[in-house]
């Protein structure tokens, strides 16, 4: 993200992550994988990154607090935009935007998740189609080790799914306060992380 | 064997990865990636101690991001355990680390218990056919207490064949059990229609049954996988008994995440559109339709 | 700073030492390490700890709504802080601004005193933005800015949960005493810390 560090210090950064655990795995596990096939693999790979599942979290936790219709419509638009965007992103490839703009979905839901406005349904169900596109093409086009980059995309979207739903459900079942003070807690964190790492990308 | 450095999808972290495949006694492919940055190839080879020795030597491959690096070594006598794989280059970034990994000659038995326990959870995920069985059988399960047999019922069956395959007692040619078993997976699709119109079958009435008796095929399955692993002499019941908690963990676990989804989106209130309503019947009969042909003709052409 | 990647790396190295197996095979090990070092860092300084423990101790003491408002708005003004620190606005007497408000914040517990709900959110914000500033920018060389920003909001937010739980004892006499005990000693801190920054 800083393009002016030393290569060496990516160097040290690689190092960082170099460790060796002993496991078992049969003749078909390859490279760069959770050794589970393409479909665990791209939801691995989802799953990994907090670029992309901050976002989802703090949507979430913003259409459960607003209510049934809202939690419906953003398990309904979200991974239906993300499956396609993701297929859009693997025909394409990546963009090559500035790093920066990763930090906008988080600050925008996080923000929303932490303030919980009360909007129109069809706005829930507009930032979870942005949300699915953004966050579909990034990872749709995002090179990896997965053989079979469709697959990939589904494992994505499956995790995308079961994510929305099952943090929009718990958000929307909270009727205790602390809990849904929680809960957007939860969006004013995401929404810390976001400023912070614009302003990394920004240094 | 494998030996692996784990990979994060973090953009800054490129980490490097090794895996090590046993293909025969003594020989082993050697699968070595190391991250480029801008093109430049990070500073680290592989360095085997005596007496391993290449039979290949390393050809490479060039990847976006990586260079994949594969060799077949070879070791003259009983295969890599206590052998020590060294990482030049390592040594002069990361001090206090351990710049080498030792295949230890004798491995505890905590190790091997998480070795066998890993892969079956490992092998029930893989098992896309036994995940859209224990699938079906939930969306034909219609209480708790039934849930409850069913999932107890196919466990106890398929751990009884696991064992009795494992021990060597009987014998299943594996070509015809893999079509039985994607039978299995079709034949609870035309159950679950039943189910969603609301008429009834012995297998909606008793679906314990109908688990334990496919459950029984299953664990053939499972077991061709615990022998494709290779299993220790002299203490196989320890690693059966591992490798099996394993598969009762990762399935749980699916059942457990299964049954999460459910009930979110039950109180989300999201139902399939209409007319698409025996989309999950379709999708696990059709799959399994897919399977049993795919595995007849492999099966007959494997006979021709 | 050298120390820290070093240490870091250890930890990283000692991690996947234990985590064998298929199904954590995975686990992002870069991250583990950058959140920890993130995680670690809002802990390390002892004069963050005690203000922010102040700050929940107050929330709690202030009752609602700054008892809920204090834990979802404070991560973002300190993230504010930390931007300002990345991009390069100067900001001068941070460490005295930090020991200020642990001072600050203690009496104000010590005290018991309830002012405006406005000049109250001033005081904490004003520490939020020079908390953010001091550590938020501090990325350990080769971590993940994400990963890193993650560990120091989360333990961040964690160290206000601790204040708010000991102010919740607020609710009964001896409590009371406590809490505000507690708040002197965070006063006392904040004083120590000041005058070092000063002198």
């Amino acid at each position: 993200m800083t393009a002016h560090a030393a290569p060496r210090s990516h160097w040290v950064a690689a190092m960082a992550t170099l460790g060796f655990t002993a496991v078992p795995a049969d003749a078909s596990a390859h490279l760069m994988t959770t050794g589970l096939g393409p479909l665990f693999d791209g939801a691995a790979h989802f799953a990994m990154s907090p670029e992309a599942m901050l976002p989802v979290v703090a949507l979430a936790i913003f259409a459960g607090l607003n209510g049934v219709a809202h939690a419906r419509a953003a398990v309904q638009f979200l991974p239906a935009t993300w499956l396609l965007s993701g297929f859009l992103g693997l025909l394409v490839g990546p963009l090559g935007i500035s790093g920066a703009y990763e930090s906008v979905p988080l600050i925008v839901l996080g923000s929303l998740a932490a303030a919980n406005p009360s909007v129109p349904v069809w706005g829930t169900a507009s930032l979870s189609i942005l949300l699915g596109i953004a966050g579909g093409y990034g990872l749709g086009s995002e090179p990896s080790g997965a053989r079979d980059g469709t697959l990939a995309v589904l494992g994505a979207t499956l995790v995308a799914f079961v994510l929305v739903a099952l943090v929009a459900a718990a958000v929307l079942k909270a009727r205790w306060d602390w809990t849904r003070i929680t809960a957007r807690v939860v969006g004013s964190w995401t929404a810390a992380c976001g400023v912070l790492l614009l302003g990394w990308a920004l240094r | 064997m494998v030996s692996l450095v784990s990979h994060a999808g973090a953009h800054e972290i490129r980490p490097a990865y090794l895996q090590i495949d046993q293909s025969s006694p003594g020989r082993y492919t050697v699968t070595w990636r190391t991250p480029t940055l801008s093109g430049m190839r990070l500073p680290v080879a592989l360095r085997f101690s005596e007496p391993v020795r290449n039979v290949t030597e390393p050809a490479e491959r060039n990847l976006p991001d990586s260079i994949v690096e594969t060799r077949i070594i070879e070791t003259p006598d009983v295969g890599l355990s206590g052998k020590r794989i060294e990482f030049v280059g390592l040594q002069a970034t990361v001090k206090p680390s351990q710049p080498w990994i030792e295949f230890s000659a004798n491995p505890g038995p905590f190790a091997a218990a998480r070795v066998y326990f890993a892969s079956g959870v490992h092998h029930i995920l893989m098992g896309l056919d036994h995940l859209l069985f224990v699938l079906g059988l939930l969306f034909i399960v219609r209480s708790r207490w039934m849930l409850f047999k069913t999932i107890t019922a196919f466990t106890v069956a398929h751990s009884i064949t696991l064992a009795v395959a494992t021990l060597g007692e009987v014998e299943i040619p594996a070509l015809p059990l893999n079509a039985m078993i994607a039978l299995s997976i079709m034949f609870l699709g035309p159950e679950i229609v039943r189910v969603w119109r609301g008429q009834t079958s012995f297998t909606i009435r008793h679906p314990w049954i109908v688990a334990f008796a496919f459950g029984l095929l299953h664990g053939f399955g499972f077991a061709s996988g615990l022998t494709a692993l290779g299993l220790p002499q002299g203490d196989i019941p320890f690693a059966l008994l591992m490798f099996n908690l394993g598969v009762e963990a990762g399935q749980l676990a699916f059942v457990g995440l299964v049954l999460l989804l459910f009930a979110a989106l039950k109180s989300i209130e999201v139902r399939l559109p209409r007319g698409m309503e025996l989309l999950p019947a379709y999708l696990v009969g059709g799959l399994g339709a897919y399977w049993t042909i795919d595995r007849v003709v492999a099966m007959l052409g494997g006979l021709a | 700073m050298k120390g820290t990647l070093v240490r870091s790396i250890g930890l990283v190295v000692a991690l996947l030492l234990s985590s064998a197996g298929i199904a954590e095979a995975h686990v992002g090990t870069g991250g583990s390490s950058g959140f920890l070092s993130g995680f670690l860092h809002p802990i390390m300084g002892l004069d963050h700890v005690v203000a922010m423990v102040a700050v929940g101790l107050w929330g709690a003491q202030l009752g609602k709504p700054a008892i809920w408002l204090l834990p979802v708005t404070f991560p973002l003004v300190m993230a504010l802080g930390g931007f300002l620190g990345l991009v390069g606005v100067p900001m001068p007497g941070v460490e005295i601004g930090i020991a200020l408000s642990g001072v600050l914040l203690g009496a104000a517990v010590l005290t018991e005193s309830r002012p405006p709900m406005i000049a109250a959110a001033i005081l904490v914000g004003l520490f939020a933005i020079f908390h953010g500033y001091a550590h938020g920018a501090e990325l350990p060389l080769g971590e993940n800015a994400l990963f890193f920003s993650l560990g120091f909001v989360v333990g961040t937010g964690l160290l206000h949960a601790v204040g708010i739980v000991i102010g919740l004892l607020y609710q009964w006499p001896w409590g009371k005493v406590t809490v505000r005990v507690a708040g002197g000693a965070v006063g006392v801190v904040g004083a120590v810390f000041l005058w070092n920054a000063i002198a």
